[in-house]
């Protein structure tokens, strides 16, 4: 920033604010995992941001930059989403292989933080469910007050196992989670991405404190529940067949999260509308007819190719459509 | 809540200066003003003073056909003429008035005469007065926008004396319009005559008491309330053509209609961080800015700039003079050298830009060299107005490279500077 420059005085938002604001939603979804599962969750995100934070250092290091870089706090919210939607008897090897896989792979080759095509978080999500898809769909079944062991890894013969919402939805069966349960997130499901109100006050929070846009989330929320009610769970009412899709694998997760993440969504705000309906579109349509729960993270991807265009050719186009509004204003007032 | 935040509000550090009397400065130290703008072959005029003659205030120090007579801002001996680089106008050729007491007398009222509309653009011309929002001079602007008489525009043309101050910390405007409303009422009814304009009105946002004692000086009619985004958009309705002129020059231009008083001084906030309180002072032009920060109490260490936060240009060299066209004098305390970040994409520059202009695409393409691109993103319409530098969370200088690259979408290839050199 030159001195010289007007203008001589900024913002006090700054971009280190807007991940602080994404890490405060984090940690919230964080604590609220405690009550269901102990403490074993808060290890799993805090080794997945730790090796995101410091899979962030090596590449600075081998990039020859300054450390500094690394103050943007971006590689903590990626290692941080990547942990939320962990299951919480993953392994914990599992989310650190994402995290670095997410800052090195995805992230570092393209420039850092504010160049990268992909969000770090879906690919490193993505390549987690495409590798070890039963470690990472492989839930423990919900109990109030339960803990689980600390080990390394956790076996199948040592906790109860529980069907998450979404592969019950998948399967055709009738998903046996009620209203109330749905809302207050107690069902079987990731670390983080189960407690429905939770995530709506998280994406509240984001929105007032403008480190996330209402343009993208509102679309795509909306979109997704077009789509929900256009393909209603069997012997469910509207509305329970609407939530419990809605709350079913990524989906609201990926709404507040990982659609917001600013550097691969469009700028502009009729971009961001496309955006968020297309997105909302896909992970509906994955969710539907993909293989694994984690279809929202590919969904992410794809859209983030189409990212540029959708930002670009909605620019144009709006202003094409105001500018013949205005001459045919102008002809009438003419007339 | 605000759902879809569109426009920047900026935070108001006015203090209480607006609410004050305006105070009389008094230059002690030369007074420099400008004859000519030197260019490559400018002629230097010769000036008909001796060394030390006497000059009185008002009196006419050089006049070049068809442009304004350069007149005395103070009283006092001739001290030669130097040449000087003005951070805002270039390279000046300046005559030098060393001020000494004289009296200064006030003229009287003349009764109203009917003045024809060249009449009110001739007195404009030979009382000097400037347009203080953009330094150019009134006469001229309004000669550009006159009108024919009863023509069928003239309905749809709105005549705006501009006194918004929607910036940081200026005030002068809301100053001037608290000491004199009736006088500036009368100076824009005098420019909305020689335009032919039927429709005028004061556009301010004063503070809630201010506005209701205007509105009862001078008629709620003749003031129009703007929101408070930054920067102003609605100066009138919707669908009428703006013309804005400053409330100084209208101010002026009644006075010298009225009294015959030549336009000799401008109103001028010293503000910012490195003062203690702001306040507004009526400054003779070509004050020395480091005389005016010393009689201020002010620490010359701190960073001066010339014109408001958003706008305003830094000034290296204390001894500048001031000219028309600055209305605000900020103080900042120097500031921690800040590294810009890369564009991480929250798109706020292109949500507060009221050109409606995408500006982190048009600096994007700039730094790419894709000239051929910047055309169609049309990046000659930035008007440099700073809000999305202001809001950058990255702390670029987005408002800059944008006007770099408004400039770069002619012939590009001779736009290629030195900065490219830089590593």
């Amino acid at each position: 920033m030159n001195h010289n420059l007007a203008p001589h005085i900024r913002t006090e938002q700054k971009s280190i604010h807007m991940t602080l604001d994404v890490l405060i939603a984090a940690a919230v979804l964080c604590v609220f995992s405690v009550f269901n599962y102990g403490i074993r969750p808060v290890y799993i995100v805090l080794l997945s941001m730790l090796a995101a934070i410091v899979s962030e250092a090596l590449c600075c290091l081998i990039r020859r930059k300054s450390l500094r870089a690394m103050l943007d706090g971006s590689a903590a919210v990626t290692g941080a989403i990547i942990g939320l939607v962990m299951s919480p008897m993953v392994a914990y090897w599992v989310p650190m292989v994402g995290s670095a896989f997410a800052i090195i792979v995805a992230k570092a080759p393209f420039g850092g933080y504010g160049r990268n095509v992909f969000n770090p978080a879906a690919a490193g999500i993505a390549i987690l469910s495409y590798c070890t898809p039963r470690r990472l769909f492989t839930y423990p079944a919900i109990g109030a007050g339960m803990q689980l062991p600390l080990a390394m890894e956790i076996g199948a013969e040592d906790i109860a196992i529980g069907t998450s919402l979404a592969a019950q939805i998948r399967s055709g069966a009738t998903p046996t989670v009620n209203r109330l349960h749905l809302l207050l997130g107690d069902f079987v499901g990731p670390i983080g991405a189960t407690a429905t109100i939770i995530l709506l006050a998280c994406a509240a929070y984001l929105i007032i404190r403008r480190s996330a846009s209402a343009w993208t989330i509102l679309p795509y929320l909306v979109t997704c529940t077009i789509i929900a009610l256009c393909t209603p769970c069997a012997s469910l009412g509207t509305l329970h067949s609407i939530a419990a899709q809605l709350c079913a694998g990524y989906v609201l997760f990926t709404g507040v999260f990982l659609l917001n993440d600013p550097v691969t969504t469009p700028r502009f705000w009729l971009g961001r509308v496309i955006y968020g309906v297309l997105t909302g579109a896909l992970v509906m349509l994955l969710q539907q007819v993909g293989r694994i729960e984690a279809g929202s993270c590919f969904a992410i991807l794809i859209m983030n190719t189409l990212s540029p265009i959708i930002d670009r050719w909605s620019y144009y186009a709006w202003r094409s459509i105001t500018r013949l509004l205005r001459i045919r204003r102008e002809v009438k007032a003419h007339e | 809540m605000d759902l879809f935040p569109k426009g920047v509000v900026l935070p108001f550090q006015k203090g209480d200066a607006p609410r004050h009397k305006i105070d009389d400065f008094k230059a002690s130290a030369a007074v420099r003003v400008p004859l000519v703008r030197l260019g490559i072959d400018t002629p230097v005029p010769a000036l008909p003073f001796d060394e030390d003659a006497p000059i009185a205030l008002g009196s006419v120090l050089y006049h070049e056909d068809g442009e304004l007579p350069v007149l005395a801002p103070i009283t006092g001996r001739f001290g030669g003429t130097v040449v000087l680089q003005h951070p805002q106008y270039g390279k000046l050729l300046c005559a030098e008035i060393i001020p000494y007491d004289g009296d200064e007398e006030t003229l009287p009222v003349r009764a109203a005469e009917e003045l024809t509309t060249e009449e009110i653009l001739r007195i404009a011309q030979d009382a000097a007065i400037y347009d203080e929002l953009d330094g150019i001079p009134l006469a001229e602007k309004l000669a550009a926008w006159q009108l024919p008489e009863n023509d069928l525009a003239a309905p749809t043309c709105v005549l705006v004396a501009d006194a918004t101050e929607n910036d940081v910390f200026g005030s002068a405007a809301w100053a001037v319009l608290a000491e004199e409303p009736e006088e500036a009422l009368a100076g824009l009814q005098l420019a909305a005559k020689a335009l032919n304009f039927t429709r005028y009105h004061i556009a301010t946002m004063l503070p809630k008491t201010q506005r209701r004692a205007l509105h009862h000086a001078i008629g709620r009619v003749n003031v129009y309330t703007v929101g408070d985004e930054y920067p102003v958009t609605d100066y009138a309705d919707d669908r009428d053509e703006v013309f804005r002129i400053g409330i100084q020059a209208c101010l002026a231009l009644a006075k010298a209609v009225q009294r015959g008083q030549k336009s000799l001084s401008a109103v001028i906030t010293v503000a910012g961080d490195g003062v203690a309180a702001s306040r507004n002072l009526r400054v003779p032009y070509g004050t020395d800015v480091g005389d005016i920060l010393q009689q201020c109490n002010v620490n010359v260490a701190a960073d001066i700039v010339l014109g408001d936060a958003m706008t305003g240009v830094a000034c290296t060299d204390i001894h500048t003079p001031l000219l028309p066209g600055t209305t605000t004098l900020l103080v900042m305390k120097p500031r921690d050298v800040r590294v810009a970040q890369p564009c991480i994409g929250c798109g706020r520059c292109a949500a507060v830009c009221h050109a409606k202009l995408l500006p982190y695409e048009i600096v994007r393409r700039a730094e790419n060299m894709h000239y051929e691109r910047l055309r169609r993103l049309t990046a000659n319409l930035c008007d440099g107005c700073g809000a999305c530098s202001y809001v950058c969370p990255s702390d670029r200088d987005v408002a800059a490279a944008v006007l770099r690259a408004g400039e770069s979408t002619g012939p590009v290839f001779l736009n290629w500077g030195d900065e490219d050199d830089e590593p």
